[in-house]
């Protein structure tokens, strides 16, 4: 019965938590089996327990619940009126559901109300429940980072504080980071004294005031706030900026919601903090450069998956509107060029897919050993998920605003009509690959670590673990030894120079790896043998192009 | 030998058809086995359509009328049920598979501590079958001693009345206790009968596809361009957009059509059990998928509101 | 006031989009065949769940006999339920007014309840009626086809029972016994509820406890004497364009050519 359950119909989502998802690693840093308060006896069960939340409840309210109603939500958006923020009543119910199936807390730990699930489970629920409706997981998915920022930088007090009730769902957060002159470019937050954090020197609190613009969710009720705190005169840039949470209240009011292309059912705010208690979190000065970092981390693999769910969505789409849509007397997926774009968009769907799981097991791992204090793990799977993320979640949003274009073009005129939900897809994707950073900053920071080597061993790590099908395998080797070639290139270029290639070496860094990801699904799984074969064939004339684009790029300004 | 006692349900002063299939079944199954075949009717003003059970081949009627039986409860028409079997020994009794039959058929059943099984489609000798699994598999049950069944629509055909026949009527004393009246309706939604659907030739029947209560007339125009009756699906009556009587299905009437046009109808399978017999069932849906092409003779993919016009402009043509 | 309701659950053959045979060569049931939660006792669940939401109170499952692929109890566990009841039916499977024995001497030693809420089996192959049995040997009152409960205080319970020809509100005494039918599910796309994930993650391993009743002395009177596949209905079926007055004006003559 399709539509009946998100998770258990993803056969590829299924087949990568099944089978390739390295639970033991995850949950023996993760968890203390053994321990009295753990609730699994072995790694097995926790897998199994992880597993059968993704089918119920979340591919069950994805599928029955939340899906039905992603029209409305759409259709009516958030409204804003005196000052309050008017959510559709799709919405309502979508967030009641939510807290009814208690999984706003879904990486919050135990001891503060939450599930502690690995950071890979709330990657996988947020693709299903963003295919159902992409405009909900700015709720559930932007919850996780938030929380685990209170959690890794905030006091006890902060924390028992807060993260109980954002476990229940009872709050949601909001990052407020973005300002009308500082978008990209975080380090101009209060350049221009828009925003600033004051201490009262009598009662040690902080208060904020000024504008935050472009905030998600920013009626939500924990807000984490980027501010000047420190003289500007005498710390300039990143370093005067700290980082604090301010609650809901009078003096934090929505000035305005913005009028959308897409994500309708996600409200995106202007703030205005009038004196605003704050707590600053972590330590004064390290706003940006740790708090925000860490955050923006745990946002983008978010994206990615939330981009991730709307190409499943459009996939699913198309094929059924391809099978269901006759012309010249037979289906238009009979016809050579929509069989071969739907090919194109399962190949790419799973590509994107095996990265992004790829990169969420590795955070998964770093964020383990960080907890049980492995100083070298930490370090070494710190520096890949550093590495990964950006890449992970430019690939990922770039795969999914392809998916949903070729959707719309298969679905032809009526693709272009509100009566099918791809219409709805290319507006809701078109954000992904701009907000947490557009497609060109990730790359620029992905560019950076490759160049650095950071990924080196990561990817002989990958050809390791290839056993069979040498000849496949052998097309994968020399793209990465174009990869190396290109790097080595890049070591003596200088910065200007690698950002202005850096999507077309990024793109043989994302081939390699998925080729080799693909190579080792295809060991577990027949199917993928077939998958990796088409995605190996298309790959080698883009792996060359992408070759010369590196070598030799162009840069003019042209001014007729 | 078998000897039939077949439950007649009496709505507004007629016996419901299945019912009427039930004797004319218990009437086949005794004649083969020369037992006899006798009826039960419970209620209040039924005696006029009670006596005329003699005439479809009951051999005895027995009437139990009180003016406390006047609207069907489970518990008093459990009590007065099981003191007449109490006193009177079958070894079958037949109801029929309505919301009535299906509720009194096992609480008598439990009240006398006899064999019950349910949604019958055969009856031979003491062999019960039923259609199982999505219709795929035949079940047959085997029951000891005296049985009650009930049966599903179809399983005879009623039979027309033969005036030469009769039967014998009989009142049956009614004694309700306090417990056996605990309960009570407090008020009854329930549509009139407007419609003939089961001896219709044709029917047009709308589901929730066809959008609105104003969409309805296309299915008219073409009901009466055919001169055939409306159906519909529960979720159409459970809209207002027509009177349940319209209803086929699981809790509306089974039918049998020659002719069976399925406009904007997705067919669950509440709907479908309730017209998957009829001759040539045509489908009209604008989602390929929806169940009711699985079943349909003629499948058209495509929106009701452009198809049905024009069907009405090539019968008038 | 609150309310102590019961809900009785199974696990069911999974019927929809059979495909193939359902019988294997010795005419059982083939192993390959899915199981699932009786859908219409996950409403009366939900039911049950909505009025403890409302009123307060405590909700208790019973199911008969071993899980074969769903645990059904477990899965009440996960939705809100605070206790549940494994009734042990033995080696062989009961049949409905068995279970119903089995189920009505369990409920009787669980102490006091207001109200019993069980589903009315709509797909074929399985018992059906379970709840008419049950009350019937609780010596309770019971309504069928319930799709709403319109009201419940005072002791007493109203619930709208579907019919034929519409809907009948009948009010019943506590305790009572409701057949709930399928059309539970008013607004918008609101199924009944899915696995709360907290309680899930507690209740994995909750211990399930057995009702203390003897299978061995319940008897069924009705027993299966045998099974058939019953061939498939061969349906020729045609496509016709939408758009094609030709191809619709055959369509028609075809179909009315005997009337």
């Amino acid at each position: 019965m399709p539509g009946e359950n998100f998770y258990t119909e993803n056969k590829d989502l299924k087949f990568l938590m099944d089978e390739i998802i390295d639970w033991k690693a995850i949950v023996d840093l993760k968890e203390k089996i053994g321990d009295e308060e753990c609730p699994y006896d072995d790694a097995e069960e926790a897998k199994a327990t992880y597993l059968g939340m993704l089918e119920d409840p979340v591919g069950d309210i994805a599928a029955k619940r939340f899906a039905p109603r992603a029209e409305e939500v759409d259709t009516i958006g958030c409204q804003y009126k005196d000052g309050e923020v008017i959510f559709p009543e799709g919405l309502k119910r979508n967030l009641q559901d939510l807290m009814d199936a208690q999984l706003m807390g879904m990486t919050i730990p135990r001891e503060y109300g939450g599930l502690q699930f690995p950071e890979t489970v709330y990657t996988a629920a947020i693709e299903v429940v963003s295919q159902a409706d992409a405009s909900l997981m700015n709720f559930f998915g932007l919850q996780g980072g938030i929380a685990e920022t209170i959690m890794e930088f905030a006091s006890d007090e902060l924390k028992q504080q807060y993260l109980p009730r954002m476990s229940t769902g009872e709050f949601t957060g909001a990052m407020a980071l973005t300002e009308p002159d500082a978008g990209s470019d975080l380090a101009a937050v209060s350049a221009k004294a828009d925003i600033e954090a004051e201490i009262d020197p009598e009662t040690g609190m902080w208060h904020i005031n000024g504008t935050k613009r472009f905030i998600t969710n920013g009626c939500g009720d924990v807000i984490l706030v980027l501010a000047r705190s420190e003289d500007a005169s005498r710390k300039s840039g990143g370093r005067g900026l700290s980082f604090f949470l301010v609650e809901k209240g009078d003096t934090v009011k929505v000035r305005r919601i913005e009028n959308k292309l897409g994500i309708h059912g996600s409200p995106t705010c202007e703030l205005y903090f009038d004196n605003s208690p704050a707590y600053l979190i972590g330590r004064r000065g390290m706003g940006l450069a740790r708090y925000t970092a860490w955050l923006m981390l745990a946002a983008r693999l978010a994206i990615g998956a939330q981009a991730q769910g709307i190409a499943e969505a459009a996939l699913q789409e198309s094929l059924k509107y391809a099978e269901e849509r006759e012309q010249f007397g037979k289906p238009i997926r009979q016809f050579p060029q929509v069989a071969a774009m739907l090919a194109n968009m399962r190949v790419y769907t799973e590509a994107s897919r095996a990265l992004l799981y790829a990169t969420s097991e590795i955070v998964d791992l770093h964020q383990g050993a960080e907890r049980r204090e492995l100083k070298e793990e930490t370090k070494a799977y710190g520096k890949l998920a550093e590495a990964l993320t950006p890449i992970a979640k430019y690939y990922s949003t770039e795969i999914a605003n392809k998916i949903c274009y070729d959707a719309i073009q298969i679905h032809g005129g009526n693709g272009f009509m509100k009566d099918y939900p791809v219409e709805r897809l290319y507006r809701d994707v078109r954000i992904t690959n701009i907000y947490e950073g557009t497609s060109q900053i990730q790359v620029n920071w992905g560019i950076s670590r490759l160049v650095r080597g950071d990924l080196n061993e990561y990817i002989a790590g990958l050809a390791e673990k290839v056993t069979r099908n040498p000849e496949l395998k052998a097309e994968v080797d020399k793209a990465a030894a174009v990869l190396q070639e290109c790097l080595a290139f890049l070591k003596e270029k200088d910065v200007g120079y690698r950002e202005l290639i850096a999507p077309h070496a990024v793109d043989i860094f994302i081939d390699v790896a998925v080729g080799y990801l693909f190579l080792a699904q295809a060991e577990k799984w027949e199917y993928k043998v077939e998958v990796a074969r088409k995605f190996i064939h298309d790959m080698a004339p883009r792996v060359e192009m992408n070759r010369q684009y590196t070598l030799d790029a162009l840069l003019v300004e042209l001014n007729p | 030998m078998s000897n039939i006692l077949v439950y007649a349900e009496i709505e507004d002063g007629v016996v419901h058809d299945v019912s009427l299939q039930c004797l004319a079944k218990g009437r086949e199954i005794a004649d083969a086995s020369s037992g006899k075949v006798d009826c039960l009717a419970v209620g209040s003003g039924i005696r006029a359509a009670a006596e005329g059970l003699g005439a479809f081949g009951a051999e005895a009627v027995f009437v139990a009328e009180d003016a406390k039986l006047e609207q069907y409860l489970t518990s008093p028409f459990k009590k007065v049920v099981s003191d007449f079997l109490k006193t009177n020994s079958y070894d079958l009794i037949l109801f029929p598979a309505t919301t009535v039959g299906d509720d009194l058929a096992p609480a008598v059943a439990e009240a006398l501590g006899v064999a019950c099984v349910l949604h019958c489609d055969g009856l031979a000798g003491d062999a019960l079958t039923r259609l199982e699994f999505d219709r795929k598999v035949s079940t047959t049950y085997k029951a000891e001693g005296c049985t009650i069944a009930s049966l599903k629509d179809g399983i005879a055909v009623a039979g027309a009345p033969d005036s030469s026949r009769s039967a014998q009527v009989s009142d049956v004393a009614v004694e309700l206790d306090a417990a056996s009246t605990k309960s009570k309706v407090l008020r009854r939604d329930v549509a009139k009968k407007t419609v003939n659907l089961k001896d219709a030739k044709i029917i047009v029947a709308g589901g929730a596809g066809v959008g609105t209560k104003e969409n309805f007339s296309l299915i008219e125009e073409l009901a009466d361009a055919l001169g055939a009756q409306i159906g519909a699906t529960r979720a159409v009556v459970d809209a207002g957009w027509l009177p349940a009587d319209h209803q086929i299905g699981q809790t509306g009437v089974t039918v049998r059509p020659a002719v069976y046009i399925a406009c904007g109808i997705s067919g669950a399978v509440q709907h479908r059990v309730g017209m998957l017999d009829s001759g040539k069932i045509i489908a009209i849906n604008t989602d390929k998928n929806a169940p009711i092409f699985k079943i349909a003779h003629y499948k058209i993919e495509g929106d009701l509101k452009e198809v049905l016009p024009k069907l009405v402009k090539l019968i008038k043509a | 006031m609150s309310y102590n309701c019961i809900v009785i659950v199974r696990e069911v053959w999974d019927t929809r989009d059979l495909t193939g045979s359902v019988l294997a060569d010795n005419g059982s049931i083939k192993d390959s065949m899915l199981t699932r939660f009786e859908p219409e006792d996950m409403n009366a669940l939900e039911m049950a769940l909505r009025i403890k939401d409302e009123h307060g109170g405590k909700v208790t499952a019973f199911s008969v006999g071993t899980p074969k692929q769903v645990d059904v109890l477990r899965e009440c566990l996960y939705r809100g339920v605070d206790e549940v009841v494994r009734v042990d039916a033995g080696a062989s499977s009961l049949g409905t007014q068995a279970a119903a024995q089995l189920l009505a001497d369990a409920i009787g030693k669980a102490g006091q309840y207001d109200l019993i809420c069980v589903g009315v089996t709509v797909a074929d192959g399985e018992s059906s009626m379970l709840g008419t049995h049950v009350a019937g040997k609780l010596g309770i009152e019971q309504v069928s086809y319930v799709d709403a409960i319109e009201e419940i205080g005072e002791g007493r319970v109203v619930g709208k029972r579907g019919i034929e020809m519409g809907y009948e509100y009948i009010e019943a005494p506590l305790p009572a016994l409701l057949s709930v039918g399928v059309a539970l599910v008013e607004d918008d796309p609101r199924t009944p509820r899915s696995a709360k994930a907290m309680l899930k993650l507690k209740a994995k391993k909750a211990e399930i406890p057995s009702a203390d009743v003897d299978a061995s002395a319940v008897t069924s009177p009705v027993s299966i004497a045998g099974r058939e596949a019953v061939p498939e209905r061969a349906v020729e079926s045609k496509d016709v364009a939408a758009e094609d007055e030709t191809a619709l004006k055959s369509m028609l003559d075809d179909v009315l050519k005997g009337e």
